[in-house]
């Protein structure tokens, strides 16, 4: 964006990780050709904590996260939310997941976080089009809903803050925006977020940023999934890593570094690659 | 920059429809000048005989129902991005739940049977739309090869049931019964007649006020209703209505089976206003031009009431015209309405990109004097 790189360096204060809200167990999800792109994997989020999933793109990131909200069904495994199942699959859809607290942010916003053809207020909805405060009688109250997506915009400093304006006509980093204060707004349980600052501009960064730092100290669970590294080291409190579809290990925040997540992105033993770091 | 300006709506649907539509209109008339006829005088006779005295209106009129029917039909599938082109055979299927209704319900009182006769028409449109919904949203065979295929199926099968079942004994022709007088739909001079208003008799009858309300009821549909927000979702962007928890195939089916009931509504017109029995073929291509109509209409029930009421008027017009000047053969007519669909239709775009140009260079021409 800036022609070089820009370090982002961000205040956040320790976690308080409470209660377990994610609880993944040996989760497998096959893309639509049925090839596996996510093998065994286990891991939890508790309430109050980032965790971030690395991996170069393509090792089965995407579907993961695409599983957890709904989208793919699991082919294997079960995922409890706050101690209820549920495993993506039969009965279990996006929809089900919103309405047990699941925002769902996903990584790009132009093939699923919008219909950039729909006005600001139109994209505003989607996914919550149920909700009580949209209707009037049978039909959309779409006063309500332009109120409701003026506030958004207000406090996501999504800019022109028109709610009529195509949605395409929006920058990308005030569509990601909007797109984050639709989701955030709600006030989930948990947060899934992927590539939330992919193409957007220097000051969004760092104001997206903040604002899931914001959820986690609101005590929400928040898992990230991210290809920058430097977003993941600074916003995780705990970094999964993913190759080839497995969630190789575990780095905390503290001992994450770009030559150990790099060499276990790469497919080496945490083990081998903290001793490789040890050395170096 | 020199990033062009989005077009206000008031020249996406008003100027460029009727830009293209003079387009159409200038190449007709090089046709028509080809012929040895004069232009103006085709024009004068197509406009008279659409609108000139009442009973043209009322043929117009007439003919605008049919294709308010189908032209809605096609624009609800569309806004699922479906290219749904079986509003033939749904409003033939349709024509044969009306025709049953009328002629095994007939002991019921007219009020109730005009309810009854809707909902026959309405479940056997969508579910001869269902076949192909279901085919696409589980199966992925394409609505287009589907529902024309279902088209011919109609065809063939009704048919068959004209020929075999439903065609009187001893009539030699392939038609059902009469429908009771006390069933048919009124027509509007009998309306006017029984308020005391003289009008002269024409096929126009209640359903064109039909046609008006399911217009108003499918724009709030389409705009504001949680189900019309879902198809407009899926058929936009389907990964997106996914992700949003609103399943792709769902909505297809019920798209579909809404165009289906839509393109049924054609048969009340036909069978119940103006032929009062099932004919074979009483379809006559509405529902293919129902297409054009929805696509030069921009697949919004008013732009659709303005080409249907266009399309009634080359029909109704053209009639007229074929009569007046036997040089113009009916076949002529077809070949200026076929231009219409060319220019408004399939090629709506033609002149988007010059009109574009040239209002980004009038408002920035404008903001400059603005500017000083």
């Amino acid at each position: 964006m800036v022609g070089r790189k820009v370090l982002l360096r961000l205040e956040k204060g320790k976690a308080n990780p409470a209660d377990t809200v994610l609880k993944v167990d040996n989760l497998c999800v096959d893309n639509a050709q049925g090839v596996r792109k996510v093998k065994n994997a286990t891991f939890t989020v508790r309430a109050g904590e980032i965790v971030g999933v690395a991996g170069v793109s393509g090792n089965g990131q995407s579907e993961l996260l695409e599983a957890l909200g709904g989208i793919r069904p699991a082919a294997e495994g079960s995922v409890e939310l706050s101690g209820q199942d549920v495993t993506p699959g039969k009965g279990v859809d996006a929809a089900e997941l919103r309405r047990r607290g699941v925002a769902h942010v996903p990584e790009d916003r132009h093939r699923m976080a919008m219909v950039t053809a729909f006005t600001a207020k139109e994209a505003a909805i989607l996914g919550y089009e149920d909700d009580n405060t949209y209707q009037k009688g049978a039909l959309l109250d779409w006063d309500a809903i332009a109120k409701a997506t003026a506030n958004m915009m207000a406090e996501f400093d999504v800019r022109p803050n028109n709610p009529d304006l195509k949605a395409a006509n929006f920058s990308g980093g005030n569509q990601q925006k909007l797109v984050l204060a639709r989701e955030i707004m709600r006030d989930p349980e948990l947060l899934l977020v992927g590539q939330p600052t992919r193409g957007v501009d220097i000051g969004a960064i760092e104001f997206i940023h903040k604002r899931i730092v914001a959820m986690r100290d609101a005590g929400k669970a928040v898992l990230l999934v991210s290809v920058e590294l430097d977003e993941i080291m600074s916003l995780a409190d705990r970094i999964l890593v993913m190759c080839d579809g497995s969630i190789i290990g575990e780095v905390s925040a503290a001992e994450a570094n770009e030559r150990v997540l790099g060499l276990m992105m790469a497919g080496v033993d945490p083990k081998e690659a903290k001793a490789v770091e040890g050395q170096a | 920059m020199s990033k062009a300006v989005e077009l206000p709506r008031w020249i996406d649907v008003g100027v460029l429809p009727l830009l293209n539509l003079l387009l159409a209109l200038v190449v007709s008339a090089l046709l028509v000048l080809a012929i040895g006829e004069n232009p103006v005088e085709v024009v004068e006779i197509l406009l008279f005989g659409a609108f000139g005295y009442e009973e043209a209106w009322g043929y117009t009129l007439y003919y605008t129902t049919n294709f308010i029917f189908t032209g809605l039909a096609f624009a609800v599938a569309f806004h699922c991005g479906l290219f749904n082109i079986g509003a033939e055979g749904q409003a033939y299927v349709g024509g044969l739940g009306v025709t049953l209704a009328a002629l095994y319900l007939d002991f019921l009182p007219f009020p109730i049977m005009l309810v009854v006769s809707m909902l026959a028409a309405m479940i056997f449109g969508a579910a001869w739309a269902y076949i192909p919904a279901y085919l696409q949203a589980r199966r992925g065979s394409h609505v287009v090869i589907t529902t024309i295929m279902f088209n011919f199926i109609a065809s063939s099968l009704m048919v068959y049931l004209l020929v075999n079942v439903l065609r009187p004994q001893g009539s030699m022709t392939p038609e059902s019964e009469q429908i009771a007088e006390h069933l048919r739909l009124p027509f509007i001079h009998d309306i006017a007649g029984a308020l005391g208003i003289e009008m002269a008799s024409s096929p126009l009858n209640l359903s064109f006020v039909y046609a008006i309300v399911i217009s108003v009821m499918i724009w709030l549909f389409i705009w504001h209703t949680r189900w019309g927000y879902a198809i407009r979702t899926v058929g936009a962007n389907a990964v997106a209505a996914t992700y949003a928890g609103l399943e792709p195939g769902r909505f297809i089916i019920i798209a579909m089976m809404i165009s289906g009931a839509l393109s049924s509504f054609m048969a009340l017109n036909e069978v119940m206003g103006v032929q009062h029995r099932l004919l074979i073929d009483f379809t006559a291509g509405y529902g293919f031009v129902g297409i054009a109509v929805a696509l030069m209409g921009r697949n919004h029930p008013f732009g659709i009431f303005l080409a249907a009421l266009l399309f009634g008027m080359l029909y109704q017009g053209g009639a007229e015209l074929s009569f007046e000047i036997p040089t113009i053969s009916n076949d002529m007519v077809v070949v200026i309405q076929g231009l219409v669909i060319l220019f408004t239709g399939a090629m709506e775009h033609m002149f988007r990109p010059r009109a574009t140009k040239i209002y980004t260079a009038w408002r920035l021409r404008r903001d400059a004097q603005e500017a000083v």
